[in-house]
């Protein structure tokens, strides 16, 4: 018979760059890496660790375990109730992150956690990835705008950050975060629940460089329209609509809105208006 | 006027005809050209007929531009056996046809996204080539329980 095995010496970018890194962080340690030594050779290689995204609902959802979820991350013993299982789960996962982090040996540029995560853990991705230049987080409950804040130190390349079903930050928070990344140029944010206005004006003061921002939801007065105008220079996005569950739009007067369409190429405030994404 | 052809030759020695204007979507095809005017029959000895037979259907497309990446999509949709896709991947790598070998390679990923570790030796038809001793480390480097 034919032999078919011309792949297994496909060079390491095809295999490694183009296939295998397409897969789930989770999938590539739980399983992949163990196919076959060569596999196992191409899943150290720190190219295959530049970008790692972990979704706790997505490593929830492969096979059926015993609770009637579905894991990737199998049931350790069989007295698990359902929470000890799901700070099990947060527990590999927060493993699991360590040593995709680690592999990348401090080539990480890109990184996204959703469901799962501690300020420990934030603390320990920005010792060992002074490269990332995108972070995003969604609902990782554990992270605090403290810890955050905290981490950015040590990631002063870092120019998009997205923070998504996030505690609400204070004022003093966000300006540090802005002092921290200084090249911080798209900034994304919606927290578990409106803050205020207070955000515009920490944003103003520390974020110069910024290109791209949304505030879902935040915005109250113009005044905070303003001032992100006086001290955003640079943006060409600015994203203000408030959530959906908001009755009223951002109330702002004609010339304002007309300053900020001339001076942005991409201004959004208004639900009914700009539905497309 | 007819228009010029060149002959490709897979590794297990059987033509094909393909009309050059359309064959130099190859990079690789594309210099041979270039070089020495490939009058004579372009050898593929690491593609095979069946392979060969997939890459000329592709690169014989008649599609309007705007419709080339749906195309491409739907040509390695059609092909979702993970040895073809490998096979097809490899052959676009070697005559340089990206947009082929990223869809190949795009298709394989989502195909074996969700298998196990058999699965994924099954499909790709790997062996598992360690000792029980470097098994043992692998278990041993990864606990991730307490």
């Amino acid at each position: 018979m034919e032999e078919k095995r011309d792949w297994l010496q496909m060079p390491d970018e095809i295999m490694g760059g183009m296939i295998l890194q397409r897969l789930n962080a989770i999938q590539i340690l739980e399983s992949v890496q163990k196919v076959c030594r060569n596999w196992r050779r191409i899943c150290k290689d720190p190219e295959m660790w530049k970008m790692i995204d972990l979704d706790y609902y997505s490593c929830i959802s492969n096979t059926k375990n015993d609770f009637g979820y579905y894991s990737y991350i199998s049931k350790p013993k069989n007295d698990f109730d359902y929470y000890s299982y799901t700070s099990y789960t947060n527990n590999c996962l927060e493993k699991l992150t360590k040593e995709a982090v680690h592999r990348s040996r401090g080539e990480l540029i890109h990184i996204t956690l959703k469901g799962f995560g501690t300020d420990h853990l934030l603390d320990h991705i920005s010792r060992c990835s002074s490269k990332l230049n995108y972070l995003h987080l969604t609902a990782c409950d554990d992270v605090t705008p403290y810890g955050l804040s905290n981490a950015l130190k040590r990631l002063p390349h870092l120019e998009t950050l997205e923070l998504y079903e996030f505690h609400v930050p204070k004022e003093e928070d966000i300006e540090l975060i802005g002092r921290n990344c200084p090249l911080l140029k798209s900034f994304e944010m919606e927290p578990m629940c409106a803050g205020g206005d207070v955000y515009a004006r920490a944003i103003a003061k520390s974020m110069p460089e910024l290109r791209h921002l949304k505030l879902f939801g935040l915005m109250d007065d113009r005044n905070g329209v303003q001032a992100i105008l006086n001290g955003c220079p640079h943006l060409e996005s600015l994203d203000l609509r408030r959530c959906p569950y908001h009755d009223l739009d951002l109330d702002l007067d004609e010339n304002l809105v007309k300053l900020c369409k001339e001076r942005i190429k991409d201004f959004k405030y208004n639900i009914s208006e700009s539905d497309e994404d | 006027m007819s228009k010029k052809t060149l002959t490709l030759m897979s590794k297990d020695k059987q033509l094909f005809n393909i009309e050059e204007h359309l064959a130099v979507q190859s990079v690789t095809i594309r210099n041979m050209v270039k070089e020495d005017g490939a009058s004579s029959v372009i050898p593929l000895p690491r593609v095979d007929s069946e392979t060969l037979a997939l890459v000329i259907e592709y690169l014989n497309r008649q599609q309007a531009p705007e419709e080339d990446e749906d195309y491409v999509k739907k040509f390695v949709d059609e092909r979702g056996e993970i040895p073809t896709l490998l096979e097809l991947a490899q052959a676009a790598l070697d005559l340089d046809i990206k947009k082929l070998m990223d869809a190949a390679c795009m298709k394989v990923a989502d195909l074996i996204k969700d298998f196990t570790l058999e699965e994924v030796r099954e499909a790709l038809r790997i062996e598992n080539d360690r000792t029980p001793e470097e098994e043992k480390a692998i278990r041993d480097e990864f606990q991730w329980a307490f």
